[in-house]
């Protein structure tokens, strides 16, 4: 009887299993070099059978920012920074419901324009200008004022690849900011127009007011040290993210398979522009100190940095 | 002669003695939650529940826990659990509080 007792005592003191936490469990089963972690991938579970593999796919960085409760923040409510174009320029580009490229900086569906998913870095300046005149026979030099200025702002974002979701986004970015240094030409309805104006949202009102901009440069910077994962460009993907649900239609955009590197880096300069119409209606110092000249970043005034 | 006690991880925890001998088994009767996963037994697995309970849960022991969340799929506790057949998957979260 005593081998008996041994024999069923060994069972619950040998592995007291139970009471580990969940999230080391999930820890360890997922390290690569754990064999239980590689046999719960291949058959697509995880650890604690809290979920498939394939449940989250697509929503490692958020880009519809949820509230605490889950509802989707409205991309006009959103803090995080937005580069965007008027709603008649995004019919024709993100907007338009044949761009399958762009979709996923749709309007509606997606995060209307570009916004960068990790934090960027920005810089803005704001200059006065002022002539100098040497004076004869003076131990100081005489400056008059000649103008002010904003220079270009810099943003300097990461993006990463980690399903198809963000490789989508990726290359809509891209496509979106290519297109942002090109003019309409030749066959174009808008034939002879300079490219198109971006609007710049962020961290609020009073700091990004919706500030128009032209693109002045853009880079897209890919490191050699990185992977690079294949992502299905052009298609729609399940609502979990996993797969490709099918190909685009024969009237949809550019359907095929891409390589992007797991972790980039996207720089874009926008110029501040401002329209002389909107400067000498608008544009007062004492409201642009009182911060008129930011409210409602959609408004005529709006837009002042 | 000691009392025998069955470990918490064990089918028979909570089935009593009655004298020298287990009386009518009283297994757990573990809840069907709507989120449980739904596992379509790999080859990996095939007729290894054991494996399957120490990869999810961490404890080979465990391994009966399969066929009383799915009784209409899996009889036989191991032969059953075929490559291809699909089962409902206990969380661990789930046994924790049920087994204390």
């Amino acid at each position: 009887m005593t081998g008996l007792e041994n024999d069923f005592e060994s069972g619950g003191v040998s592995r007291n299993i139970l009471s580990s936490s969940g999230t080391s469990a999930l820890a360890n089963s997922l390290s690569p070099g754990n064999s239980s972690g590689a046999r719960l991938a291949q058959a697509g579970l995880m650890a604690g059978a809290t979920g498939l593999l394939k449940d989250i796919a697509g929503s490692v960085f958020n880009i519809n920012f949820q509230n605490s409760d889950g509802s989707v923040i409205a991309p006009e409510n959103d803090w995080r920074v937005r580069v965007s174009m008027s709603s008649q320029i995004a019919n024709l580009f993100y907007d338009n419901p044949a761009n399958t490229l762009m979709r996923p900086l749709n309007s509606q569906t997606g995060t209307s324009g570009v916004v960068f998913p990790y934090t960027p870095t920005v810089t803005l300046s704001h200059t006065a200008r002022y002539g100098t005149q040497a004076l004869t026979h003076s131990n100081y030099n005489s400056y008059f004022y000649e103008g002010s200025e904003i220079g270009a702002i810099q943003i300097n974002g990461e993006f990463t690849v980690q399903n198809v979701r963000e490789g989508q986004y990726l290359m809509a970015a891209i496509q979106f900011f290519r297109i942002c240094t090109k003019m309409f030409f030749g066959r174009d309805e808008y034939a002879g127009s300079p490219p198109p104006l971006v609007f710049l949202d962020g961290y609020g009102d009073a700091y990004l007011p919706h500030i128009p901009c032209v693109v002045t440069q853009f880079s897209h910077t890919m490191q050699s040290e990185v992977d690079y994962v294949q992502i299905p460009i052009g298609v729609d993907i399940g609502s979990s993210g996993e797969l490709p649900v099918g190909p685009p239609s024969p009237n949809d955009s550019y359907g095929g398979i891409v390589r992007l590197p797991t972790s980039s880096t996207i720089t874009i300069n926008l110029q501040p522009v401002y329209s002389r119409k909107n400067i000498s209606e608008n544009f007062t110092l004492e409201n642009y100190a009182r911060g008129l000249t930011i409210q409602g970043g959609n408004s005529t005034r709006g837009g002042f940095i | 002669m000691a009392e025998v006690t069955y470990a918490r991880n064990s089918p028979y925890a909570r089935t009593k003695f009655y004298g020298n001998f287990l009386d009518v088994a009283q297994f757990p009767n573990i809840p069907k939650n709507a989120d449980d996963v739904v596992f379509e037994i790999n080859r990996t697995y095939q007729y290894r529940p054991d494996l399957l309970a120490f990869d999810l849960y961490g404890d080979a022991n465990l391994w009966w826990v399969f066929a009383l969340r799915n009784p209409n799929t899996i009889k036989d506790s191991i032969f059953d659990m075929r490559a291809g057949t699909k089962i409902y998957l206990p969380k661990k979260s789930t046994l924790d509080s049920l087994l204390g």
